[in-house]
Order: C-alpha cells, then structure tokens, then sequence
C-alpha cells in the first residue's frame, strides 16, 4: 500500500491517512512558505506575462494583487484544515497522522502544496531533475542531511500528497487517469 | 490635383491584429498530472490533448498550448499563473 493515502468519503469530504512524520513536518510548514514570498519565490509564483515593459507594468497593477488574493486564500484555507491534523495507529512502531479536507477545499489544497513545492524550490536554487535527486551521504552510521537536501525531501512528500489529492481526491470526471490506467508507453507523474 | 477625367481610385486595407501565443515553460518541480488538469481545466482540452501537450513541455521545454486574439491569451496566461505554471505570450510576426 502506499502512503500518503487519500480517500473520498461519502459526504464528498476527503480524508487523508497515513502521513509519517516527514509528511507533516513538510505540511505543517506550507503556511509560513506561503505567508509573504519574497525573493526567488515570488518571481517562480508570480512569473511575468511577457518580455513587454507596458504588459509588464498593467500586470503588477491588474493582475497580481488577485493572484496574490488566491494564493493567500488557499493558504488560510490549508492552514485551517490543517487544525484537523490528528495522531492515527501507528505502522510498524512509526508514528502516523490523518486530516479531513473539505470536499469544496480540495483544489485548494492542491494549488497550496504546488506552491510550497515551488516556493522551496526556488529558495533552495532547486533548477533541475537532477537536483530532485540528491546523494545522500551516511557517516559513521548517521544521515546527515543539508538544508537544500532536506527541502528536496520536503517537496517529494508534498508531491505524494498533491499527487494524492489529483488521483485519488476530486470527483471521478475531473481527475486524471492513474498510471496503471494509461495505455502502455505513456508515462504518469515522475517520482517525487 | 486629381487629372480631368481621371477617377480617384480610394483603396482601404484591412489589417487582422496579430494572433498571440500562450507559452507554457518546463520546471521541474511542478507535477506532470497537475499540467494536464490545468489544461484540462482552462482551456476545456480532452485528456489525450492536456497530456500530448504537457510531454510536450515536458520533453521540449515549452509548448504553444493556445494561439489566438490577445485579450484571450491575457485572460489565459492570468488562470495559468493563478495554477503557478510558467506561462508567458509573444505575438506572433
């Protein structure tokens, strides 16, 4: 079975089961990567529209302060969800956790975890695949992990997440097939 | 000074504005399934087309997913940042 595992439930509300503790280290984060980006996040989550001066200017004015308005949104909407977060039977002696999530807070979610994805990326200079698969080096019988391995760390458990939520989370004719459910030699999500 | 006897011949041209591109750049975070709900969802694409487009930026670095009048590219590379995708639009010349 693999976790994070995300179940619809009959009131359309989804449960989320299974977070270990590298899950909710990187959840319980979003909320204070999404408060105020600065920086290399808010270029990534704020992009602009064109190599046009004029456009350039219109859409810091017109356009931002409602992407901003989104962004916020789904964050007060995860962050308030994520009050839900409660201890679940352990697997294997490894603590384990579940939240609910509001049927009508699924897109949320989903929009809330890619920006946080982005946003460590971009404050970890994260520009390539490759720098999605770190080596992570043991000494002397310890894991010593840096800030930039851990942000890589973080973002594959958000994506398991997200990843969840798209496949397993949003009614049947919004979601796309599953990976076992694509005809051979296509490809599905990469792993995290 | 018009000749006598020579008509005046008026000629109006009309030009189309220029069609605009909507560009959609790969990164390597943002999850493959994602895209293609994106697409899906703004630009109302099948299945088979969110997908045929987001290999394509996926392999080629970016894909033309929409091409048509600028006020409408706007519009879609607004819903695009709002789903944090890399979009931007060029007139096409």
């Amino acid at each position: 079975m693999i976790f994070p595992q995300v179940t619809r439930l009959g009131d359309g509300s989804v449960s989320i089961d299974g977070l270990f503790p590298l899950d909710v280290a990187a959840l319980v984060e979003v909320p204070d990567l999404l408060e105020k980006p600065e920086g290399a996040a808010r270029d990534r989550l704020f992009p602009e529209p064109s190599d046009d001066d004029e456009q350039r200017a219109d859409w810091e004015r017109l356009v931002r302060p409602e992407l901003f308005a989104l962004l916020a949104s789904a964050r007060e909407i995860l962050l308030r969800d994520l009050r839900g977060l409660g201890p679940a039977e352990p697997l294997a002696g490894v603590p384990r956790w579940s939240v609910t999530v509001p049927a009508r807070h699924v897109n949320a979610w989903i929009s809330a975890l890619n920006a946080a994805r982005l946003t460590l990326g971009a404050e970890h200079g994260i520009e390539s695949e490759e720098d999605l698969h770190p080596e992570i080096e043991e000494k002397e019988g310890r894991i010593e992990l840096d800030e930039k391995t851990l942000a890589v760390l973080k973002i594959g458990a958000l994506a398991l997440i997200q990843e969840a939520l798209i496949l397993d989370g949003l009614p049947d004719g919004e979601r796309p097939p599953r990976p076992e459910e694509e005809g051979p030699g296509e490809e599905g999500a990469p792993p995290p | 000074m018009t000749e006598p006897g020579v008509l005046e011949e008026t000629r109006t041209e009309t030009r189309l504005a220029p069609p605009w591109n909507v560009v959609v750049w790969n990164d390597p975070i943002t999850l493959m399934s994602y895209v293609t709900l994106v697409f899906q969802r703004i630009f109302g694409y099948p299945l088979e087309k969110a997908q045929a487009l987001m290999m394509e930026v996926h392999t080629k670095g970016r894909s033309i997913v929409w091409t048509g009048a600028r006020e409408q590219a706007e519009t879609y590379v607004q819903k695009l940042h709002a789903a944090q995708l890399l979009a931007t639009m060029e007139c096409v010349t």
